[in-house]
């Protein structure tokens, strides 16, 4: 996997190209939801940022 | 995010996805209030976030001026502010996974208010479903 530097210099683990592991996290509704997408469907993943 | 809900017929059969870093019990009212069709998922640890490599800002990225900007545009829409109880530093992402689980887009702005246009995250799809 390759490591890049990000613009604060720490590592970053994935870039474009590589294989996004999956990840097991909670949906609105408390159920279990995964990073893998499901059923050959394509996943946008819009991770939100709080404006400071 | 509200682009893409806004325009969610343009992403096809594609699964979409708010992640957020807070807590799991916010997030329902979060998605009732912002009328949220898609899901909206807990990421408290901000494991997705490193893996992606979101970044935490600088104080001075944080308050950018297209930041400041933003915020002057909701005050003049009569959005009421309220003092944070989140991580303010915390900059965000956007990934387009394709159906083999590979990344195939990733941007990650540099201030909290850099978002990519909706046509870069339209584009970088319809080159996964090619």
């Amino acid at each position: 996997m390759r490591r890049k530097r990000t613009h604060h210099g720490e590592l970053r683990a994935l870039a474009v190209g590589d294989h996004l592991p999956d990840i097991e996290l909670v949906n609105h509704n408390g159920l279990p939801w995964h990073t893998t997408p499901a059923q050959g469907r394509s996943l946008v993943l819009i991770l939100h940022r709080h404006l400071g | 995010m509200i682009a893409v809900r806004d325009h969610l017929e343009l992403f096809g059969d594609a699964a979409i996805a708010v992640v957020s870093f807070a807590p799991p019990s916010s997030l329902a009212n979060y998605r009732r209030h912002l009328q949220l069709p898609f899901d909206v998922v807990a990421d408290p640890n901000r494991d997705l976030y490193r893996l992606l490599g979101a970044e935490r800002a600088t104080l001075r990225q944080a308050w950018s001026a297209g930041t400041i900007r933003l915020y002057v545009r909701l005050i003049r829409a009569g959005r009421r502010l309220r003092w944070p109880t989140e991580d303010i530093l915390q900059l965000g992402a956007d990934a387009v996974i394709g159906p083999d689980g590979v990344i195939r887009y990733l941007s990650l702005p540099s201030t909290p208010a850099g978002r990519p246009p909706l046509a870069e995250l339209l584009a970088a799809l319809k080159e996964v479903t090619k």
